[in-house]
């Protein structure tokens, strides 16, 4: 028979043994579970529900009740803010009935015709390590993994594990998330990629394409899990190096992270339609 | 009913971390360490060894880090804690905000280690020293608390378990 101190060291080596296992395997795909995660997400989620839509409730008292005083100021400048929008929108109506019209002419499809689901946030990765979030929709609700995660803002992220009625959201600010995007003004490709801090970097865009502070990032739709056109963030910061073939791309994120309250997911994507059509 | 206590206030730790604590607080430490401390200073061997796995394993589910990460943490916390135990005077109240916030600077460094050899392009950077430093002293101000709640919700169950079994006895099986 074995030893009491034998049985210790051959468990922990086991336990150990397990764990690693389920490590090295996880980060290697990191967007295909293992296996055993599914079952925290029907057992914690209701509570973070319940949790989360009190804290709401709360919340919702506050802004409407007792934090009125900025109110006023508020209202002037979102009056002129509404006026300068209601132009921009006359010239929106124009653009977009000539790109009607063109899209006519050229057959292409409208991607307004995806279908979205939306759901409500109701808990954060419990680590500030990583960045992902709970939704209060799952796989009931028609979601599947994989399927990509916006608001009007911008791109939210994807799914990455899913249960009945909930699913967990990898962020496009986490390390491990990656958006095939391109510059809206020069049409430079490179990919989105996630940061330590709330922001992402534009990688593998050439040296020789012309990128600028502002510019705008949008998903190329290549990727096969984002559609076409989607905001994703502004360039904030470009390092141009005298060796290299890539520059070095800082962006925001259109979407503020920390105030994510609503979200849609898009159940009908056909990313990269308007690329295969042309 | 240790089983239960340790389920419900693992269940009730990840939810006010995730829908509570992450939604206010940028930085917070993991609240499971507070439990997991107590569970290995104060309870059994089997039972906090079990626990620890288990609690291991429902951290993992619900973080977007790789499977096994927050199992290996807690595992090797519970390790080098049966070790050290033997020589912390575990009833000294100023040694938790110590043990608690090591825990936490534990678990960052293995989180840091693990994407260093996984994720591509990860540097350490003077925000990763930020966060850690963050998260410890959140751990030192906010662990001891968690854990004397922990204790002090084993106490009263324990305490009431003893009544009701007591009372049970008296009246000769039927309550």
């Amino acid at each position: 028979m074995l030893s009491r101190k034998a049985v210790i060291i051959i468990g922990v080596i086991i336990i150990v043994a397990v764990h690693v296992f389920l490590l090295s395997n996880s980060s290697k795909r990191p967007l295909d579970p293992v296996g055993f995660e599914h079952w925290a997400l029907p057992v914690v989620a209701p509570f973070q529900n319940a949790a989360s839509s009190s804290v709401r409730f709360f919340r919702r008292i506050w802004r409407h009740y007792f934090f009125l005083v900025s109110v006023s100021q508020a209202n002037e400048r979102l009056t002129k803010s509404l006026n300068a929008a209601l132009e921009r929108t006359h010239a929106c109506i124009e653009i977009e009935r000539s790109n009607k019209r063109l899209r006519g002419l050229l057959q292409f499809r409208d991607r307004t015709e995806e279908k979205m689901v939306a759901a409500e946030v109701i808990g954060k990765d419990p680590s500030p390590w990583f960045k992902s979030l709970v939704i209060d929709k799952g796989a009931a609700d028609g979601l599947d993994r994989g399927l990509p995660v916006i608001i009007p803002a911008g791109v939210v992220g994807l799914i990455t594990d899913i249960s009945g009625g909930y699913a967990k959201v990898l962020l496009i600010i986490d390390q491990n998330s990656a958006v095939d995007a391109l510059v809206q003004r020069t049409r430079a490709r490179g990919v989105v990629k996630g940061r330590a801090s709330r922001r992402c970097n534009f990688e593998y865009a050439l040296s020789k394409h012309d990128i600028k502070e502002g510019d705008a990032v949008i998903s190329s739709g290549l990727d096969g899990v984002f559609p076409k056109g989607l905001r994703i963030g502004e360039v904030t910061e470009v390092t141009k190096r005298q060796a290299g073939i890539f520059q070095e791309v800082a962006l925001t994120p259109y979407v503020d992270f920390e105030r994510l309250e609503e979200v849609f997911v898009i159940v009908g994507a056909d990313a990269g339609l308007s690329d295969e059509e042309e | 009913m240790n089983f239960f206590f340790c389920v419900f206030t693992g269940v009730l730790l990840a939810v006010i971390q995730t829908a509570l604590a992450a939604v206010f607080l940028d930085a917070f430490f993991d609240l499971m360490l507070p439990f997991i401390v107590y569970l290995i200073l104060f309870r059994p061997t089997l039972e906090s060894l079990s626990a620890v796995i288990g609690l291991g394993f429902l951290m993992d589910s619900l973080s977007a880090g790789p499977a096994g990460l927050m199992g290996l943490t807690y595992f090797s916390l519970y390790l080098i804690m049966m070790w050290t135990g033997k020589y912390l005077d575990t009833e000294t109240f100023i040694v938790f905000p110590l043990i608690i916030s090591l825990a936490a600077l534990w678990e960052a460094l293995w989180i840091v280690c693990v994407k260093l050899v996984f994720v591509s392009g990860f540097d350490v950077s003077a925000e990763t020293f930020i966060l850690m430093m963050k998260q410890m002293i959140w751990a030192a101000a906010v662990g001891p608390l968690a854990l004397f709640a922990v204790k002090a919700g084993q106490t009263k169950l324990n305490d009431w378990r003893g009544n009701l079994l007591a009372e049970v006895g008296e009246n000769g099986g039927s309550v």
